[in-house]
């Protein structure tokens, strides 16, 4: 079932000077199987946007029906809430706690009263599952893993839990070339797998135009746009106005200004082009 | 002019089981006033705390590093030191002293004992060096990450360093914030400053005039980006090539007879323009 956001504002500190209207109006729906990127300028509303959706703020202003739970009742099953929406932070390896990486991954199913063994099968599938090898690493202390393999361990404790939705803030942030598309080959692992909907937050739109299927930009706490990735190239220019950045295949292929070369993926532009040129020589 | 010279430095630690991790080994390098110097490497590969032996935040443990021919691991060299190396870290937050813009900036100069009527004046020149001169009474908690960054390098701008090292200081920024990083730097390139720059962006590396490359605590490349990026053991570092250079590469290797490793957008936009 989808999630499905309407008229959602939020006001931070209300009724103090310090007032900031985050969100003004915000209306999305979430879809099965939807891989969304959400792009936006630092302080545009993002973070404050997904926070509403596991419950993490808590809804002031709107509707939000996550799955079939409706956040605007009296009671909504929280727990119930945040075990279909997984929620990766920004800089997840900070929030790595237990003296191994076996306690730390356990620690969600755990909270879900799973039995030992139970706790033990999810550990080791979310473990593989991020990509490190559960024999070799689930003795081990999180705080003496490299960077990209800590963060692994982070992902791999919200994955253990199986939530059917995924959400990633910023989840390349910091790491190198390499450690940046290992991550995203991860993400559409986790979406082949376990979580089915992936929701990304993030500031590199080359990336978000590579991999996710459908944008959301947020503007000034509203939604400018919500668009096919394939169809970007019309938003070019609203882009630019918000000061946001236009991905370089779209930039290439609108300087070409040849309706024949297509493609916002880099493989599809590349192909493109060298079609078009095959054909016309 | 040579500022900065490394002798065959290393710097060791030794982690919490007591084992010995070499973070740098055996690096020599020197790098000349006005240089813009970006510094790659994957994570770990021990940028930072080569970052942190310049300004004598860390002292080799084997070499010498020395800034404008003064050893740092000498204490009678610190002062001139640090005042000559200024580094802007990631996360803008980090860097706040103080409540007010003009009080966050006075911080360093007052430490170093510049006279109040100088720090005034160097309020006034550093904020309009930075773009942020409407700023100057105003609360830096309440501006973007971008804005934020602009005044932590107008801080360290108030001291009057010869160099400034810039660690990941992007890194947490939105497009906009990065772009305004960058065109600070380059205003600061004109007027004559040293910019070493550590980065994992690749787009942002190819505006420097020279990419050192760091692996396992030693430097593996050291050239201008073009040599670089025409390197092929790029990848053996984590690295990438800058994206434009990729597509301008793969559609060199399908077949199309243009320049395959340019790594400005505008390059390749004339080099296909010329053949489409």
């Amino acid at each position: 079932m989808p999630i499905v956001v309407k008229n959602l504002s939020y006001t931070y500190m209300k009724g103090t000077p310090y007032e900031k209207q985050a969100l003004n109006d915000v209306s999305l729906t979430i879809n099965d199987g939807d891989f969304l990127g959400i792009i936006g300028a630092t302080g545009s509303g993002k973070s404050t946007f997904v926070r509403h959706l596991n419950g993490l703020i808590k809804l002031t202003q709107g509707s939000i029906i996550a799955d079939g739970i409706d956040l605007s009742a009296k009671k909504p099953d929280l727990k119930l809430l945040r075990r279909k929406i997984g929620m990766v932070f920004q800089y997840p390896e900070s929030q790595l706690f237990a003296e191994t990486v076996f306690k730390d991954v356990c620690y969600g199913p755990k909270n879900m009263k799973k039995s030992a063994e139970e706790c033990e099968a999810l550990a080791h599938e979310a473990i593989e599952l991020a990509g490190l090898d559960f024999e070799a690493f689930k003795d081990r202390s999180p705080f003496e893993l490299s960077g990209g393999e800590k963060r692994r361990v982070a992902i791999a404790g919200v994955i253990a839990c199986k939530p059917e939705y995924l959400v990633l803030d910023e989840p390349s942030a910091g790491l190198d070339p390499k450690g940046k598309d290992e991550m995203y080959n991860l993400v559409l692992k986790i979406k082949a797998s376990t979580s089915h909907t992936v929701v990304i937050i993030s500031h590199d739109i080359d990336e978000i135009a590579e991999y996710a299927d459908r944008i959301a930009v947020f503007d000034d706490g509203r939604i400018y746009a919500d668009f096919k990735t394939a169809d970007i190239g019309q938003y070019a220019d609203g882009l630019k106005e918000r000061g946001l950045d236009v991905p370089v295949t779209v930039k290439l292929r609108n300087a070409l200004k040849l309706s024949e070369i297509t493609g916002v993926r880099q493989n599809e532009l590349i192909e493109s082009i060298l079609k078009y040129y095959k054909t016309s020589k | 002019m040579e500022i900065i010279r490394l002798e065959n430095v290393g710097f060791q630690y030794k982690d919490y089981e007591g084992n010995v991790i070499e973070a740098v080994k055996n690096v020599s390098l020197t790098i000349d006033k006005g240089q813009f110097v970006a510094v790659l490497g994957r994570n770990g590969s021990g940028k930072s705390t080569l970052a942190k032996l310049l300004n004598a935040l860390l002292l080799p443990t084997e070499g010498v590093v020395t800034v404008f021919g003064r050893d740092t691991s000498d204490a009678d060299n610190l002062f001139e030191i640090r005042k000559n190396v200024g580094m802007v870290f990631q996360n803008p937050d980090n860097q706040m002293v103080a409540s007010i813009v003009e009080d966050d900036i006075a911080f360093g100069p007052e430490n170093i004992g510049i006279e109040r009527e100088e720090i005034i004046a160097r309020i006034e020149w550093v904020l309009k060096a930075v773009g942020m001169e409407e700023y100057r009474y105003a609360a830096p908690f309440k501006m973007s990450g971008g804005q934020k960054q602009r005044i932590a390098v107008a801080g360290i701008l108030a001291m009057k360093p010869e160099v400034i090292i810039f660690d990941e200081s992007t890194s947490m920024l939105d497009p906009e914030g990065r772009g305004e990083v960058m065109d600070v730097i380059k205003r600061l390139l004109k007027e004559g400053m040293t910019v070493i720059f550590i980065t994992h962006d690749m787009n942002e590396a190819v505006e420097a005039d020279r990419i050192i490359v760091l692996d396992k605590g030693s430097v593996v490349m050291d050239g201008k980006p073009e040599t670089i990026f025409a390197d092929e053991r790029l990848p053996l570092y984590n690295l990438k090539l800058p994206l434009v250079t990729r597509i301008a590469k793969e559609l060199k290797d399908g077949g199309l007879p243009i320049n395959g490793s340019v790594t400005r957008l505008e390059a390749l936009t004339e080099e296909l323009c010329r053949l489409l």
